[in-house]
């Protein structure tokens, strides 16, 4: 009887007032929401398929949650906020638009599939150790993040594609996605952006197209980066500030630049295949000399001199657990397939080579810093891969 | 006169004596800065604590190359604090100290302190963890458990809110959490914000308390087990008498403007953080009621002077991706110097989004 009151008044044409839902509720045809809707802890929510929801406030689920194919729209409004929500809260095959954050997932585990994330300024953001799945949906002309994913989150992103995000497809801050595979990045400014120390997710089998950047890896984060194809972006990997990922077994294919190193970033880059790409490896502002004399203090300065208006510490990683491990001037690329012409070049040209693709100390041995000159680092290409590897990702 | 001096000589030669008698008494003890000793550094001893003390110390020590010190006072009770300035090398920096279990009994031989650990004044944070000192404690709300709250450790007991925090942990579903500390004074504080995050306005209906045996005093490797802590929900009357009092009392002496992003539209919930400190860092002197739909602000002063402003989407900790940040740009330094009893207009204060 509840239930049927609550699906009458909300079908009235008039505007829904201020509400908590404290029981079960079940909601059809055309839902507009003026006031912040809550909830409650055991209440749960049903939303009848082809329900149109708009709102222009924050819809707070606490207890439990459960859509399909309803549409979700406002104006900038403040989207879905999921708290502590179990694997009751299920969205599926929704329409999510318009929103500051079109779901903010905090904590819990609830599952978003195939949904269609578009026009938000956030797509979703999952904090607070999340464990939400987010599974075959479509992030899209989200204006400055698709999928951010913060507060060691732990979830599953899977089979996800992102296209057209202003800034990044997705953005790992802080997190550690348990499977992050399967998902393609079309079109993005940045595809995916790795950051900050503690950011050590697998990114596996992903396929990453027509990027500006692919994926860009900053400040101590540490990834590990197999399996995935890197084709027609304009860079498909930014290592950048102490970013020392291992890239192994992926295809880099007709990218103008496939990786570019710098500011002291240490990759292990092994059995991965370069084809046609313009440029393979590009080191840039990386010395090992400068990382002994000046890593440090540099990163001192930047700590001191970030922050909102001054030195707010951002974080309490120590310069131990940022400093590099090795530093004997090289980086490793040991045992990967540059192409067929290039291994070709290779074989004649012997150690003394200095590869075209590559970008590093050979070509230009020093730089300038600060008033100093410091030695480039160089690339460790040999021994190279002599035929292309069998890549898991191409079967 | 020539018996005077006499007598004086025969007192120098009584001090002398007792200074190289093995009856010499003093404090003894080593300074930290990140767990490693910390050298050439001065251990000041005053007579009176913080709030009573002159402007110059009794004695004055300094620490050798192991960060040890060794001063020979007389017996009484001492305040100890540690300093030390480091310019150069891309340095510059000023870390201090008080002894956490100050004052300190001199009576006959050496007291032995606890290694004191000192801190970068600016940087509030970093209480270390010395690995064998710990404090344990559970959050309960009703006499159920509150699970994920963040339990903040201040090692000042003023005010224990914002980012002054030395440390932060956040309990677990069970409402545990574990402090890893070192030995010295703490005063702890548990919020639990609604909406999951760490730092922030806390909004009606988020849980709030201090601990109720603050402080709490730890020796080197002391596991100490904490008493019952219950949390309490903030109410929104309870929240307005917060605002209208302290930082956020309104008085007759305010900044207004208005902020804007770099299209010079209006941004909506931004906080106004006003600072005596030209550093900007740690604690705003004062705070501003986040910014209306026209992106318009007034924060309230208590007195004129001379006050640095910026602006954040968010109060309390480090700056995440995606929040918005800016400064009041008339003068390089983002100063600006108010007339006591007057309304100071700023203008626009342009924000960005940081990523």
């Amino acid at each position: 009887m509840k239930s049927a009151l609550c699906l009458l008044f909300l079908l009235l044409p008039s505007v829904v007032s201020t509400r908590v839902v404290t029981t079960t509720e079940h909601w059809q045809g055309e839902v507009r929401l003026t006031e912040p809707l809550l909830i409650e802890k055991d209440a749960k929510l049903i939303i009848a398929p082809g329900t149109q929801v708009f709102s222009t406030s924050v819809i707070e689920v606490k207890g439990a949650l459960q859509a399909r194919d309803v549409s979700f729209s406002g104006e900038d409004w403040p989207g879905l906020v999921l708290k502590n929500s179990t694997d009751k809260t299920v969205l599926r095959t929704c329409r999510i638009r318009g929103a500051k954050t079109g779901i903010t997932v905090i904590g819990g585990a609830p599952l978003l599939t195939n949904l269609m994330v578009e026009n938000n300024r956030v797509g979703i953001e999952l904090r607070q150790k999340s464990r939400a799945r987010v599974i075959d949906s479509l992030f899209q002309n989200n204006s400055r993040v698709g999928l951010f994913i913060k507060d060691e989150s732990t979830s599953i992103v899977r089979g996800n594609r992102f296209e057209h995000q202003g800034k990044f497809g997705a953005y790992i801050y802080r997190a550690q996605p348990q499977d992050f595979s399967q998902n393609q990045f079309l079109d993005n400014d940045t595809g995916l952006m790795i950051s900050h120390f503690g950011s050590n997710p697998r990114i596996k089998a992903n396929r990453f197209m027509r990027n500006r950047l692919a994926i860009k890896v900053d400040r101590t984060a540490k990834p590990r980066i197999e399996e995935n194809i890197f084709e027609d972006n304009q860079t498909a990997l930014k290592l950048y500030r102490r970013s020392d990922p291992v890239i192994e077994a992926n295809l880099f294919k007709q990218n103008l630049l496939a990786i570019h190193i710098s500011f002291s970033s240490y990759p292990l880059i092994r059995h991965n295949n370069f084809i046609a790409n313009k440029q393979a490896l590009m080191l840039e502002f990386q010395s090992a000399t400068w990382e002994k004399e000046k890593g440090a203090l540099a990163r001192q300065d930047q700590l001191a001199s970030r922050g909102a208006f001054g030195g707010q510490k951002q974080d309490r990683v120590s310069e131990e657990q940022r400093r590099a491990r090795q530093l004997d001037g090289t980086v490793d690329a040991r045992e990967n397939w540059w192409g067929g012409d290039e291994t070709r070049l290779l074989e004649q040209g012997g150690l003394d080579m200095n590869p075209a693709w590559i970008d590093d100390g050979q070509d230009r041995p020093l730089f300038e810093e600060g008033g100093g000159e410091y030695p480039l680092d160089r690339v460790r290409w040999f021994p190279y891969d002599k035929r292309a590897n069998r890549l898991e990702v191409l079967k | 006169m020539f018996v005077l001096r006499r007598f004086s000589i025969l007192f120098l030669l009584i001090l002398l004596l007792q200074g190289c008698s093995s009856d010499e008494s003093g404090i003894e003890g080593a300074l930290l800065f990140n767990q490693q000793p910390l050298g050439q550094s001065r251990v000041e001893f005053y007579l009176k604590s913080g709030t009573e003390r002159s402007s110059s110390p009794f004695s004055v020590a300094t620490t050798d190359l192991k960060g040890e010190f060794h001063a020979v006072l007389p017996p009484g009770n001492y305040y100890l604090v540690a300093k030390k300035k480091e310019q150069g090398g891309g340095v510059n920096r000023m870390l201090m100290a008080e002894y956490p279990l100050n004052p300190v009994r001199v009576e006959k031989g050496f007291s032995q302190i606890e290694p004191l650990q000192v801190r970068e004044v600016g940087f509030e944070g970093a209480i270390h963890s010395d690995g064998k000192t710990l404090a344990q404690g559970q959050l309960s709300l009703a006499g159920s458990a509150v699970a994920d709250a963040f339990v903040y450790v201040y090692s000042q007991g003023e005010g224990l809110t914002g980012p002054a925090y030395g440390l932060v942990v956040q309990a677990d579903e069970q409402g545990h959490f574990e402090l890893a500390l070192s030995a010295g004074r703490y005063w702890l504080a548990a919020r639990k914000r609604s909406d999951g995050s760490r730092a922030g306005d806390p909004k009606p209906g988020d849980l709030n308390g201090e601990y109720p045996g603050n402080p709490i005093i730890l020796k080197a490797g002391e596991q100490l087990k904490l008493l019952d802590w219950n949390l309490k929900p903030i109410t929104a009357a309870g929240r307005d008498r917060r605002l209208s009092k302290g930082k956020f009392t309104q008085t007759s002496t305010w900044l207004s403007g208005k902020v804007v992003d770099e299209e010079h539209r209006p941004v909506t919930g931004i906080y106004l953080f006003a600072y005596r400190d030209n550093r900007m860092i740690g604690k705003p002197n004062f705070i501003s009621a986040p910014t209306d739909k026209n992106g318009e602000f007034k924060i309230y002063l208590e007195d004129g002077g001379e006050f640095f402003v910026g602006a954040r989407s968010t109060f309390g900790g480090p700056l995440e991706p995606g929040e918005w940040v800016g400064t009041y740009d008339g003068r390089p330094d983002h100063g600006i110097d108010v007339v006591p009893k007057r309304a100071t207009e700023l203008g626009d204060i342009l924000v960005r989004e940081v990523w």
